[in-house]
C-alpha cells in the first residue's frame, strides 16, 4: 500500500512539472520589450496675418465745365473736387513682401475722347508730392497696361517689403488728378468717368 | 486502493489534457533518483531604447539638440525656400542593449489641434545612423512632401502608438543612436484665408493665421 502511494505521487508530482514547463514555454514566446512613447512639446508652424485697405475720400474728381488747361496749372490743383487723395495701407506680421497695384477704370459712357484728357498721379501730402505717374493723355493709358484687374489699366505699382513686421512704406497717400488737354478740341456736354482701384496679389516666398 | 485508483485516474486525465510528454512515470520494481549539482543559468540582458535622450550633438561641449521647432509668422513658400529654414526639428532614437537581441522601432508623427490641412504642410526629413552621413528619408536635397502624401502610413509592428503620419522604422541589432532633423513649411499652393472687413469709404480685408502642431510619437519592440 506504501508503495502504491508513492507510485501516485510520483506520477502527480510528474504532470506538475510539465505542466509548470508548458506554462514557462509558452510565457517565453511573448515579446520580453516594448516601448509606447509621445515626445512632450509640441511642434508648431504657423501663418502670419495680412491686412490692405484702400480708403477713398468722401468725394471724387468733379470738373464741370472744364476747359482745356495746361499741365502746369493742373499738376497743382489742391482744391476739393479737382484732386482725388487716397490712402493705401498695409500690414504684416513677419517677414513678406507686398505688391500691390493702382489701376484706372473707364467708365464705358464716357464719351469725351481718350485723347482729350491727361491723368496724372502722385503720392505724399498735397504740396509736398512726389509724381509716381507723369501726365499721359488716357489714349496712352486705355488697354496699354493690363494688370491684376481685368478692364483696367495699371498707372503706378508700389512693393512694400515688410522685414519682421515693418515697413517704411506701408502707408502712403496718393492723388490723382484728371483734366482735359491743353491741346484738345471739346463740346459741352461731354463727360469722362475713371474709377481708381487697389489691388494685390502676394505671391508665395520664392516665387 | 478505491482512492488510490482514483487519483492514478485523474492524473492520467490531466496529462491527456495538457498534451504533455510524461516521462519516467511507470509503475517499476526499481526506481532510481540523481540530483544535479550544476547550475544552468539565465540572465537577461537589459534594453532601452529612448526618444529625445539627454545626450545629443554637440558643439564645442555645448548640447544643442533642440526638442521642438516653433515657427510663426510664416507664409507660403517654394520648397527651395523652405529647405533654407535655419530652423530645424532634431530628435533621437537610441538603444542601449547589452545583450544579443533585436529591437525594432517606427517614428511618426502626432498630429494635434491644426487648422491648416495635411495637404497644405511640407517636411523634409533626413536621418543619421551613429556618425554616418544623414539620407533622406522624406523629401530630398531639393524637395519636401506634403504631410498629406504619408497620413495614412501605418507602423507593422503590431502597436496602438503609429497608426497613421509614419515617418520612419527602423532596428538596432547593437547599442546605437539615429537622429532625425525635419524642417517643415507651409506648401506654396496655400491660399491664406482672408476676411472682408470694408466699411464705408475704406476698402480693406485681412487673412487669418492657420497653424499645424505635432508631436513625435515612437513605438519600440523587441523582435521575436
Amino acid at each position: 500500500m506504501m508503495g502504491e502511494e508513492n507510485n501516485s505521487r510520483k506520477v502527480f508530482l510528474s504532470v506538475l512539472g510539465v505542466a509548470i514547463l508548458l506554462v514557462a514555454v509558452v510565457g517565453i514566446s511573448f515579446a520580453a520589450y516594448t516601448l509606447s512613447t509621445t515626445s512632450n512639446e509640441a511642434n508648431t508652424i504657423s501663418t502670419g496675418t495680412i491686412t490692405m485697405s484702400y480708403t477713398e475720400p468722401t468725394n471724387g474728381i468733379l470738373l464741370e465745365n472744364a476747359l482745356p488747361v495746361a499741365d502746369d496749372t493742373a499738376k497743382v490743383w489742391t482744391e476739393a473736387g479737382k484732386v482725388f487723395s487716397f490712402t493705401v495701407a498695409a500690414t504684416a506680421s513677419g517677414t513678406v513682401t507686398v505688391p500691390y497695384e493702382i489701376s484706372v477704370t473707364k467708365d464705358g459712357a464716357s464719351n469725351l475722347a481718350d485723347s482729350a484728357v491727361k491723368i496724372y498721379l502722385t503720392k505724399g501730402d498735397l504740396g509736398t508730392e512726389t509724381a509716381v505717374f507723369e501726365p499721359k493723355l488716357m489714349s496712352t493709358v486705355v488697354g496699354q497696361n493690363k494688370g491684376l484687374r481685368t478692364g483696367s489699366d495699371v498707372i503706378h505699382t508700389e512693393t512694400v517689403n515688410f522685414v519682421s513686421g515693418n515697413a517704411a512704406n506701408a502707408t502712403t497717400k496718393y492723388n490723382l488728378r484728371i483734366w482735359v488737354d491743353s491741346a484738345a478740341t471739346v463740346t459741352q456736354g461731354q463727360n469722362y468717368k475713371i474709377f481708381v482701384n487697389v489691388d494685390s496679389a502676394v505671391k508665395p516666398i520664392g516665387k | 486502493m478505491d482512492s488510490n485508483k482514483k487519483t492514478l485516474v485523474l492524473s492520467i486525465i490531466g496529462v491527456l489534457v495538457l498534451v504533455l510528454v510524461v516521462v519516467g512515470v511507470s509503475y517499476a520494481m526499481y526506481t532510481f533518483t540523481g540530483t544535479g549539482t550544476k547550475e544552468n543559468v539565465i540572465t537577461t540582458g537589459s534594453i532601452s531604447v529612448t526618444i529625445d535622450p539627454t545626450q545629443g550633438e554637440t558643439v564645442n561641449g555645448v548640447l544643442i539638440d533642440k526638442q521642438t521647432i516653433t515657427l510663426t509668422n510664416q507664409y507660403p513658400m517654394t520648397d527651395a525656400e523652405g529647405l533654407k529654414s535655419a530652423e530645424v526639428l532634431r530628435f533621437y532614437v537610441s538603444a542601449t542593449l547589452s545583450g544579443t537581441t533585436t529591437i525594432n522601432y517606427e517614428v511618426g508623427m502626432a498630429k494635434d489641434t491644426s487648422t491648416l490641412e495635411d495637404g497644405e504642410v511640407k517636411v523634409n526629413l533626413t536621418k543619421k545612423v551613429g556618425t554616418g552621413s544623414a539620407s533622406y528619408v522624406k523629401g530630398t536635397a531639393t524637395t519636401g512632401v506634403l504631410v498629406s502624401s504619408f497620413a495614412a502610413d501605418a507602423g507593422t509592428l503590431s502597436n496602438t502608438t503609429v497608426t497613421n503620419y509614419l515617418l520612419d522604422k527602423g532596428s538596432f541589432t547593437t547599442s546605437g543612436i539615429v537622429t532625425y532633423e525635419m524642417k517643415m513649411w507651409v506648401d506654396e499652393n496655400y491660399d491664406l484665408p482672408t476676411t472682408d472687413t470694408s466699411a464705408g469709404d475704406v476698402h480693406s480685408n485681412q487673412t487669418t493665421s492657420e497653424s499645424y502642431s505635432f508631436k513625435i510619437k515612437a513605438y519600440a519592440t523587441q523582435a521575436a
